[in-house]
């Protein structure tokens, strides 16, 4: 090994963190890539926690338990969590989180459908890169569960590259880095570069959001999320502010909050909880010109309508809107922390709900 | 990045090539990335699914038993896709790859599992989320002896808390598997299916169709494990910490003989797990009537003996000659239970006492079916199921229904467990580490004069 006499500055905050001087394992990658299907969402009466929550159902309805994203990052008690969302102007919905079977779904039981690499990490999670290969053509959802149906145990497994959506290298690399300035402040680099042979259509859609823990017991305190004007300074509020901020990018954002639909909604729209829990609704989705309206895939499902409420907000979606040319990367860079006292257009307000604080064994 | 750079650069061994480094790096990146905050109240959750204890209601639902579990904290995932939730067993195996990287989130994890939070009252540990009362193999206690041991090498001196507290939350486990799942008394284990999802004839966590029982040579073999790393574990404390650990170390030794004993001894049926015949491990199907057979599915199952093979220090006698007078007392008094194993009473040619499930000849009789490309050895690794049932498949009867086992190298075809993973053919890279593990430690006692020969699949054909 190449043991120097100087130990390297990861290895500082290592023991820094270790030692309690700085928290520099407070955020990382510990948003879950699925939290459908997991037996802690399942309230069924059968206990078949892979039908009682799918795929589809987690774009509208909330999850008590935790949450999943793309290329996600969250504190370490999972109040505020941060992923990507993209759509290619094509797939009905808006790629959220990694599609995959369901047990029953597939011929050799669950099978995540998605191409994904988590290309580098530092233990503290002060530098870390993930890549997504997002095909320019509508996403085979219907196909790839049509033909694994199809296939017996004695079969292969029926894949995403078996499709021919990635010919011609007609897809994007979406890369998401993230880099520490401090333990509680997170630069994100978002970089689309199209690997195919003619000019498409992608749009980025950084996303802040809190874990519902508001909605399971009574006079829980709801976090807030606001979009400050452009231009004014964020005021550190107590030390419950955390921001999101645009710290360059090669297209424009728009900014973009929702609120989260209730029970009630749910319930009128048949989808039948056997606990109460609250919808996540589209709202915060870029498409409201009539002729994109996306809707639950080739499935049965309610199609809500998008709320927007400026006030009070759980959500925030930074909307970034591109042609992306062949071979060119398009960036785009957000800055997540506290205590910033640059130009900021959301900040959020943390609860301080009874949520027992994270704890050490030992 | 560049600072990503240095880190990797000053624990990458200088012996890799650029592209082994990269690879390195990036499937410890995996592991890194793979964290996942968990969260799952029991209390809470079994109270929205109905059940309501203080009324003397329990519902009928999964998991009822764990009531006093409450996760709520940052935990190493076997796959944040496939596999979200944690896997006992899965997360020992996970801390040791990342103690390279970061060796006090290994710890804190291996802790995490011990802590009341965790651990059952009674003692056992949460399988996974979809049965916590499943049984995983108990590699815990291994992994806690890894990391500490690699944490001491890392800064020069160890964490004698870290083990102490491990040490005395694996006790209790280990109590908890003598009391449950020793189904006679007799030191012969059962345990279900053991992670191993279809490795056997039968599901091995259901009821069997034959009805009877289970006497599982890896589950037996796995407690012996057990038992040896405590005992290690104990000769450590006891001599960096506190004499008063010799007493635990005897308890582990004793109950590592016993156990080691049983598997060579005929129980209730009349049937040994070693065969003598075939020079092989098997598990024993044990029928109502008292009557046994073995199973005869050279497996994993089978070479899992082999795992419980425990280097002691060299100077274990001049350091602990109460443990060295008592255990020499014990061999004496229990001639048959040595006879069969090796103990460390003796350093070997190799310079190391050892103690192992195996003797010399039994180890060469088990690397014959081990060492042979016809049989376990691929050319990347140990498979799981010998490749001899290809073409022999072994075929169980019971009840007008045959029970087939054979050789499926790619995806399972049985539904077991999901029909996700498959142990009747693929080489599980974790069970490499605990064979090269077991085989370097022979190695240690044995030395250059033990050899064996390697059936290559040319030659026997």
């Amino acid at each position: 090994m190449n043991q120097t006499s100087e130990p390297s500055a990861e290895h500082i905050r290592l023991q820094d963190d270790r030692e309690g001087r700085a928290a520099w394992k407070k955020w990382g990658p510990y948003l879950s890539e699925r939290q459908w299907g997991t037996v802690r969402e399942d309230y069924s009466s059968n206990g078949d926690a892979w039908n009682y929550f799918s795929h589809d159902n987690a774009q509208y309805r909330a999850y008590r338990w935790g949450e999943d994203g793309l290329a996600g990052i969250s504190d370490n008690r999972q109040l505020l969590c941060f992923a990507v969302a993209l759509w290619n102007g094509r797939d009905p919905i808006l790629k959220e989180r990694l599609f995959g079977l369901s047990n029953s779904e597939g011929n050799h039981g669950e099978d995540v459908k998605e191409y994904y690499f988590y290309l580098d990490s530092t233990p503290t999670h002060s530098y870390m890169k993930y890549l997504y290969k997002y095909p320019h053509a509508e996403y085979p959802y219907v196909q790839i569960i049509e033909a694994n149906k199809a296939r017996d145990k004695h079969a292969e497994e029926y894949e995403l590259l078996d499709t021919g959506i990635f010919d011609e290298d007609r897809y994007f690399d979406v890369f998401v880095e993230y880099a520490k300035v401090e333990p509680e402040d997170v630069l994100i680099q978002i970089t689309v570069r199209n690997r195919g042979p003619e000019p498409a259509e992608i749009h980025v859609l950084p996303t802040l959001w809190f874990r519902n823990t508001w909605s399971w017991r009574q006079k829980e305190e709801k976090p807030e999320l606001k979009v400050l004007a452009a231009g004014t300074t964020c005021e550190p509020l107590a030390r419950s502010i955390v921001s999101l901020e645009n710290d360059f990018s090669t297209a424009t954002p728009q900014s973009i909050c929702c609120s989260l639909k209730t029970k009630r909604t749910l319930s009128e729209h048949s989808i039948s909880p056997t606990h109460s829990r609250i919808a996540r609704t589209a709202s915060f989705r870029p498409w409201s010109t009539e002729t994109r309206t996306p809707s639950t895939p080739n499935r049965a499902g309610p199609k809500l309508p998008p709320t927007i409420d400026s006030q009070c907000q759980r959500r925030d979606g930074r909307w970034f809107d591109c042609d992306s040319p062949t071979n060119r990367p398009t960036s785009c860079g957000l800055r997540l922390g506290r205590h910033s006292t640059r130009r900021s257009r959301t900040a959020c307000r943390k609860p301080t709900h009874s949520m027992r604080r994270s704890r050490q064994t030992r | 990045m560049s600072e990503a750079d240095a880190f990797y650069a000053a624990i990458t061994p200088d012996t890799l090539t650029r592209d082994e480094a990269n690879v390195m790096r990036q499937a410890l990146a995996g592991m890194l990335w793979s964290k996942q905050y968990f969260y799952y109240d029991l209390a809470e959750w079994l109270r929205e699914h109905g059940d309501k204890p203080e009324d003397g209601v329990r519902a009928n639902v999964r998991n009822k038993d764990w009531f006093h579990l409450y996760n709520a904290d940052v935990i190493s995932m076997p796959d944040k896709w496939e596999y979200p939730w944690y896997a006992v067993w899965d997360l020992a195996f996970h801390t040791v790859p990342l103690s390279l990287v970061d060796v006090d989130f290994a710890k804190d994890q291996l802790q995490l599992f011990l802590g009341h939070h965790y651990l059952h009252p009674n003692g056992q540990m949460p399988a996974y989320e979809w049965n916590f009362s499943d049984v995983n193999p108990p590699v815990h206690p291994w992994a806690v002896w890894t990391v500490y041991s690699y944490d001491k090498q890392l800064r020069g001196r160890g964490d004698l808390a870290f083990l102490k507290f491990c040490f005395e939350k694996l006790s209790l486990n280990f109590t908890w598997w003598v009391n449950r799942k020793d189904v006679d008394g007799n030191n012969v284990f059962a345990g279900g299916f053991l992670g191993l999802d279809n490795i056997g004839v039968f599901d091995r966590s259901s009821t069997l169709p034959t009805g009877g029982n289970l006497e599982q040579s890896d589950g037996t073999a796995w407690m012996a494990f057990f038992a040896s790393v405590m005992l290690q574990i104990a000769v450590e404390l006891a001599m960096e910490d506190d004499a008063h650990y010799e007493a635990m170390a005897l308890k582990y030794f004793e109950h590592f003989l016993w156990i080691a004993s049983a598997m060579d001894n005929p129980s209730h049926t009349g049937i040994k797990l070693w065969d003598h015949y075939d020079g092989i491990y098997y598990d024993v199907l044990r029928f109502p009537d008292g009557n046994g057979v073995p199973l005869k599915v050279r497996s994993l199952v089978g070479l899992l003996p082999l795992a419980a093979t425990t280097v002691l220090p060299a100077n274990l006698r001049e350091r602990l000659p109460r443990f060295f007078d008592e255990a020499q007392w014990f061999l004496e008094r229990h001639p048959h239970t040595a006879a069969v194993l090796t103990v460390p009473l003796n350093v070997g040619a190799g310079g190391s006492r050892i103690l192992s499930l195996v003797n010399p000849d039994k180890l060469r009789r088990i690397l014959g079916y081990m060492l042979d490309e016809t049989e376990f050895l691929s050319p990347y690794g140990i498979r799981s199921l010998s490749r001899y049932h290809a073409d022999h498949p072994y075929v169980f009867s019971a009840g007008g229904q045959e029970y087939a086992v054979r050789y499926v190298p790619g995806d399972s075809d049985t539904g077991m467990f999901g029909g996700n993973s498959n142990w009747r053919g693929p080489i599980w890279m974790p069970m490499q580490l605990m064979l090269i593990r077991a085989l370097v430690n022979q190695y240690a006692h044995l030395g250059n004069d033990f050899t064996v020969e390697r059936l290559s699949a040319r030659a026997v054909s």
